[in-house]
């Protein structure tokens, strides 16, 4: 965690909700403020300073979108994620389209929030084109679509280079599998066999076979997280 | 519930009111038509009349001034020898042209030449009147009017000589007071007139009466089939929905309003049934996980293995939850303002790439033969679900070391998909009823039994098919989407 707690803004008119998300991201480490309608929401998303904002879709006065609008309009650009009741395909279309940066259907898991949160707050740091990843001495180039490891060369095929250019993309975060499934897959239901898995196992092996440390590790119940060595 | 439902009376019907409506200007249209007809006849007869009225009316007068000229005379005489002024009654003599045009227009001495003239054998008719509208003479009795046209008809009131049905004759001003009525008999004009009437009122008449029969006879019919359909309607408020509206064979508007309303009903009727099973199958496929849940809940040691496992079946219920709401939100068909166009091939190559793999750790055979190309305007995340779930059901149900294909090419201007596998296949009585919500074939297999409901959903979306077909053995998902090239 950076030394300074990220600030995040919730909006959101359900009482018991905006008090549970407020409970659960304080309990995560964040600096949490809130608001109960879309205008409020505005102004203090316009004015606060905040490092990501947490929007409901459906909100009194200003709904989730008019807000992201407003803002992007200001010129403004906290990253936002969206909470809908709703799984509509274009719901989401919708919410991306004006200028949203992640979607998530109600209910869900807070683990699965935090997970989309860190990634958010991470994307905003130079997240550039870069046209090779480096995560260590792991390597991904981007045009070539082929790694290496210690310069050892691994050959990917498309999904697997998906995978683990997400992976790399947020390298010491929590990807969950549903981030995995809309980002590589672009599924947006769950699928009834294990996709991520049979897709993680294999570039697992490509990618730590022959190597004493395992780059892609498990988090249980949860997801993946590619480690940083470099960090660690 | 109490609705109010008028039924549909005769005089009520637009169609019987219109035709009232038609026949009321129909009748004003023939009335008018009479009115100008008879004008012109009686303009044209006034017009042959007027010389001769005219000319007997200057007859009369010049009469009546010579007659006046005599008693000037014979007064004259008087005065003569009174006043011995010959040149004096010589010049009174001399003004007997002016005695004439003075005396033109008195009545009293018009009355001795109508008299006269009344009295002789002719058509004319006479009616001299005093200034203060007494008859002074004349053949006719009358009273004074306004100078001009009159017309005088029996039927009207006026008393005319035996025989006659009508006169007319102009009625003029005297110069000093009273009028003078001149008139001829118009009878023949008046029959003819009536002929024409009566030719008017029986030919539109029967017209009419025709036309107000006919109507009558279409808005009883028309009636009748409103009654029919108001009549089914009404049952099928009362809740039967299986109910039809009779259809005639006719092919007229009524019977493509109810051709109409009766697919309506049917898709209504379809809804319905569609609803009410998805109730039913929520009330026992939902209530019962819940019910479970409850149980489980009551009984459980109050652990975090417990919390968990909680968790894990509230969010299977909610799963369940999102997919029949997908389900709905795919058949309402809403998706489809959205469309784009979709490489399907790219989409299948992606997908056969993915399942390769999962296949292989499932330890079964799976291959994919795409074709090249093949593309259509869709929802590329909604076709991908249903491909998917159509190669998971194969994946799932069938026993390790099954071969199972891929496959997509175009066939006959659709794009055919075919899943294809030689796993214990599905009993030809239960293969479309597996496309129903929540019926599950395999109820060991965890799953929402909601899969191939969502797969038949997408296929139609897309103005598709999905059928399930025997491989000999095994089964065959097969899918079509139309190719729009």
């Amino acid at each position: 965690m950076s030394p300074r707690p990220a600030r995040l803004l919730i909006v959101e008119d359900d009482e018991e909700m905006r008090a549970d998300l407020e409970t659960a991201l304080r309990t995560e480490g964040y600096a949490v403020e809130s608001a109960a309608d879309g205008r409020q929401g505005l102004e203090r998303a316009a004015t606060g300073g905040f490092d990501a904002l947490v929007l409901d879709r459906m909100l009194p006065h200003l709904d989730g979108i008019a807000i992201i609008t407003g803002l992007r309009a200001m010129g403004i650009a906290t990253p936002a994620l969206f909470l809908t009741a709703l799984s509509r395909v274009d719901e989401r279309v919708e919410g991306l389209r004006a200028g949203g940066d992640d979607y998530l259907v109600k209910p869900f898991a807070i683990a699965e929030l935090t997970a989309r949160l860190e990634v958010l707050l991470r994307r905003r740091a130079a997240q550039a084109k870069q046209s090779l990843l480096r995560v260590g001495t792991l390597e991904l180039n981007r045009l070539t679509q082929k790694a290496s490891r210690d310069g050892k060369t691994i050959l990917l095929k498309p999904r697997e280079f998906r995978l683990l250019e997400y992976l790399m993309l947020n390298a010491g975060k929590v990807v969950t599998r549903a981030m995995l499934l809309e980002a590589v897959w672009d599924f947006h239901f769950e699928p009834q066999t294990l996709v991520v898995e049979s897709h993680i196992s294999r570039v697992r092996a490509k990618i730590d076979q022959g190597f004493p440390t395992e780059m892609i590790q498990t988090v249980r119940g949860l997801g993946y997280r590619l480690a940083d060595e470099s960090q660690d | 519930m109490s609705r109010r439902i008028k039924r549909a009376r005769l005089v009520r019907m637009a169609s019987f009111r219109l035709a009232v409506l038609g026949t009321l200007l129909s009748t004003l249209a023939a009335m008018l038509a009479f009115a100008l007809i008879y004008n012109a006849t009686a303009s044209a007869a006034r017009h042959n009349l007027a010389p001769a009225l005219t000319q007997a009316r200057a007859a009369l007068l010049a009469q009546a001034a010579s007659a006046d000229a005599r008693t000037e005379q014979n007064g004259s005489a008087d005065a003569l020898t009174e006043n011995d002024g010959s040149a004096d009654a010589l010049t009174e003599n001399d003004g007997s042209a002016d005695a004439l045009t003075e005396n033109d227009g008195s009545a009293d001495a018009l009355q001795g030449p109508v008299t006269r003239a009344a009295q002789a054998p002719g058509t004319l008719f006479y009616a001299l009147f005093a200034p203060d509208g007494r008859e002074l003479a004349g053949n006719l009795p009358l009273r004074a009017a306004a100078p001009g046209w009159r017309v005088l008809n029996r039927w009207a009131g006026d008393q005319l000589p035996d025989g006659m049905q009508e006169i007319i004759g102009l009625e003029t001003a005297l110069a000093q007071g009273g009028s003078l009525f001149i008139g001829a008999d118009a009878s023949a004009l008046a029959a003819l007139n009536r002929r024409i009437a009566y030719i008017f009122a029986s030919v539109f008449g029967i017209a009419l009466g025709l036309g107000l029969l006919i109507s009558l006879v279409i808005a009883l019919f028309s009636l009748q089939r409103v009654q029919a359909i108001s009549r089914t309607s009404r049952e099928i408020i009362a809740g039967d929905l299986s109910r039809r509206v009779k259809l005639y064979g006719h092919d007229d508007e009524l019977d493509v309003l109810t051709a109409e309303v009766n697919t309506m009903l049917a898709t209504v009727e379809g809804l319905v049934l569609n609803a009410r099973h998805v109730t039913n199958a929520i009330a026992h496929d939902l209530r019962s996980p819940l019910a479970r849940l409850r149980n489980f809940l009551k009984t459980a040691p109050p652990d975090a293995a417990a919390l968990a496992e909680a968790t894990a079946r509230t969010e299977e219920i909610l799963k369940l939850f999102a997919a029949m709401l997908q389900i709905a939100e795919v058949e309402a068909g809403a998706v489809r303002g959205r469309f784009t166009l979709v490489d399907l091939t790219a989409l299948c190559l992606g997908l056969a790439e993915t399942y390769e793999n999962v296949a292989e750790d499932l330890g079964q055979d799976f291959r994919a033969e795409i074709a090249p190309g093949l593309a259509l305007r869709g929802d590329a995340k909604l076709l991908a679900q249903m491909l998917v779930n159509g190669i998971e059901n194969a994946l799932r149900h069938c026993p390790p070391g099954t071969a199972i294909r891929f496959r997509a090419q175009p066939q006959g201007g659709w794009i055919e998909i075919t899943i294809s596998d030689r796993g214990p296949g599905i009993p030809a009585a239960l293969r479309e009823a597996a496309f129903g919500p929540f019926v599950r074939l395999a109820p060991q297999t965890p799953g929402t039994g909601l899969g191939l409901s969502l797969v038949r959903a997408v296929a139609r979306l897309h103005e598709g098919e999905a059928a399930l077909l025997d491989h000999e053995p095994g089964l065959i998902l097969r899918l079509r989407l139309p190719a729009p090239f």
